[in-house]
This record gives C-alpha cells, structure tokens and sequence, in this order.
C-alpha cells in the first residue's frame, strides 16, 4: 500500500483519510490506531533515586509489579513508577503485552521465544534478560498474532 | 511459605488430575501381576493411595511450574555434575526396591514413571511448537532485512568504507543520504534509514562485504 504525506500548518488540525475498497475488521483496526494515536511515543514518568524520569516506551523492556508500585526495566536500569499495571497497559502501545501476572513486557525488545522443560516460554530480550511466560498468556499472544492485532 | 501455598492453589486443579492420572497408572501397574490376592489386598489400601497421589500430583505440578532460578541451588546439582546426581535416583531404586522385594511397588513407580515421561514429552513438544509459532510471527512483525554487497577489497579508513557505499547506490540508482559519514555508518536509502556495516568472512582468502541492515 502506498503512502502519502503532506505538511499542514501548524494551527491545522491533523487527520488522516485511508482510501480502500472496502471497510472491514483491519480497516476499523487501522481507523482505532489512528484515532488513538498509538503511533506516537508514550512517555512514563518514572522515579530513579529520588529524580522523576520521562521514559519513552520504546526504551521499556518490562514493566513488573512489585508490592505497591510497579519496576520498569530499560536496557540498563531500573526504576520504579507508582500507578497500578491495569493503569500503565492501558496507556501503552499494543506492543507491550502481559507475559504473566503482573509482569508486560515490549515486544519490540523481545530477540526470540525458546521453550523451556517446566513447559513455560522464555522470551530472551535484547538487553539479555530472560522473562517466562506461562502457556496461558503464550497462547494469548500466538492468537493476537494470528488475529492481526500486534 | 506465603508463595508456596499461593503456587498450591493455583496448580490445584491440575495437581489433582495429574495425581488420578498417576493413581490409574499404579492401578494398571497392580493389575498387570494378574494375581487377584494382590489386586484386593491393594484396592484395600485405595483411599489412602487416593490421597497420597492427590498430593503428590499437587506437589509435582507445583515443583513443575516453578520459575526457573537464575542461580542454581547448589553447584553439585549444575551442569555436568547434575548428570552424576542422576545416578542416585538409580541407585535408590536398587536399594528400596530389588534388596527389599517391593515388587509391586517397583512396578507401580515404574509406571508412574513412564507416564510423567510421555505427559512432559507432550507438553515439551507443544511448548516448542508454540515458541515457534511465536517466533515466526515476531519475524514477520519486524522483518531483518539485511542486503549483503561484496567488495574486492577492504576499504581502507571511514572515507573509503562511505565511497563503496556510495559506488553501490551510484551503480544500483539508489538515492542515498548520510545521516552518520563514519564506521559504521548510517544512511537513508530511498528514504528508509539503513545501518551499514563491514564485515569479513573467511574462506580460501579472507573476504569483505558491506551489510546494510534496515533499522
């Protein structure tokens, strides 16, 4: 499908106009990522020491729940972000889907899926780290692919 | 003690069907002597085996699908001395059973054996069914795509390395821009942003290819 932009004034509303032939469940997929604007970055204002960081999520890799708060995991550190999970998945991109309870990782930063003996999936992420998804949420994930939602 | 319970509850439905599932396979294992005196005396003992394998079904699913440790518990039981400690098991079993003359329970703990073998083989093989599905779909989500253009020799310093690349657009009617003029490099082709790379390979003579590698 080919693709056109063109610039509009800065006090312009944008809008996008999508020609098709017909309007079916991608077109309304497509019309929902557009109206909800998941094509721009999501920044989380995350705690590091005693500093609020903005973090893109381009940069997550996790983000787990740990007692109260929640612990974001970026190439090479940690911080920490006070909302609840059910908060921050509903403001991030499809992208980052529940691996188990409590834990959503990037799909973007996963490398590969391995099995493992217990039967849990081992999703090996770019920085090294390995999170396991159990076969439930695996499953989940191979459907929403199959379905053409990630 | 608080996550062990937790663990407990949620595998307690497939603790349970694994324990009669273990439990009809010591069934089998009883009945296959063909002696009625031991079929009887053991149906005698069936509450208690009932219960026995409800736990142990719910105690092996638990231990199952515990989370891997990043480190191992011990150094004895990691890689190549873990292949050592499989032999205790083996030795246990020569002991407990063919020195005592458990006969009937050796069979049935052999049974109870060869089905948990054919259940992990069948979960393993889904699993790894399932990683690769799972594989495949990420591959399709975020394609490589990777060129790979040979050259005669190796570019000597930055600037040389950038006017192979450019030799390559020219030659190939490429539009193409720098964004980084270094080693490696970084360069829109035809607008999409493209990370070059110089690589080696060995074979008779040492060879040097460009890898350009949309990102």
């Amino acid at each position: 499908m080919k693709v056109f932009f063109e610039a509009l004034a800065a006090d312009a509303a944008e809008f996008a106009v999508v020609h098709l032939h017909q309007r079916d469940a991608a077109a309304n997929r497509l019309a929902a990522y557009l109206e909800q604007e998941c094509f721009r970055s999501v920044r989380l204002l995350c705690r590091r020491d005693a500093q609020t960081v903005p973090v893109a999520s381009e940069s997550i890799y996790r983000i787990e729940t740990e007692g109260d708060s929640l612990r974001v995991r970026t190439a090479d550190s940690f911080l920490t972000l006070s909302q609840r999970l059910y908060q921050v998945q509903q403001l991030l991109p499809p992208n980052f889907v529940q691996a188990a309870r409590g834990v959503l990782i990037n799909l973007d930063q996963v490398h590969s899926f391995a099995p493992m003996p217990n039967g849990l999936i081992c999703a090996q992420m770019n920085n090294g780290d390995a999170v396991y998804i159990s076969r439930k949420y695996a499953r989940a994930l191979r459907e929403r692919f199959q379905e053409g939602t990630l | 003690m608080k996550r062990f319970l937790h663990s407990c509850r949620s595998q307690f439905v497939p603790g349970l069907c694994l324990g009669l599932a273990l439990l009809v396979s010591a069934l089998f294992a009883v009945y296959s002597f063909g002696n009625r005196a031991i079929t009887v005396r053991w149906m005698g003992f069936f509450p208690l085996l009932l219960l026995v394998y409800a736990l142990l079904g719910i105690l092996l699913m638990v231990w199952h699908r515990r989370a891997p440790r990043a480190h191992p518990i011990t150094p004895y039981l990691s890689g190549l001395n873990a292949r050592f400690a499989l032999c205790l098991p083996g030795l246990a079993w020569l002991l407990l059973f063919r020195l005592t003359g458990f006969s009937v329970l050796e069979r049935c703990v052999l049974f109870n054996l060869l089905l948990l073998f054919a259940l992990w083989l069948i979960e393993y093989r889904a699993a790894r069914r399932l990683a690769r599905d799972l594989n495949g779909a990420l591959g399709r989500r975020t394609p490589a795509a990777s060129l790979i253009v040979d050259l005669d020799e190796c570019p000597q310093g930055a600037e040389a390395f950038c006017i192979e690349i450019e030799r390559y657009c020219i030659k190939n009617h490429i539009t193409y821009q720098f964004i980084e003029r270094k080693k490696p490099a970084v360069i829109l082709l035809d607008g999409v942003k493209h990370r070059v790379d110089l690589g080696v390979y060995y074979g008779y003579v040492p060879g040097w290819f460009l890898k350009f590698t949309e990102i």
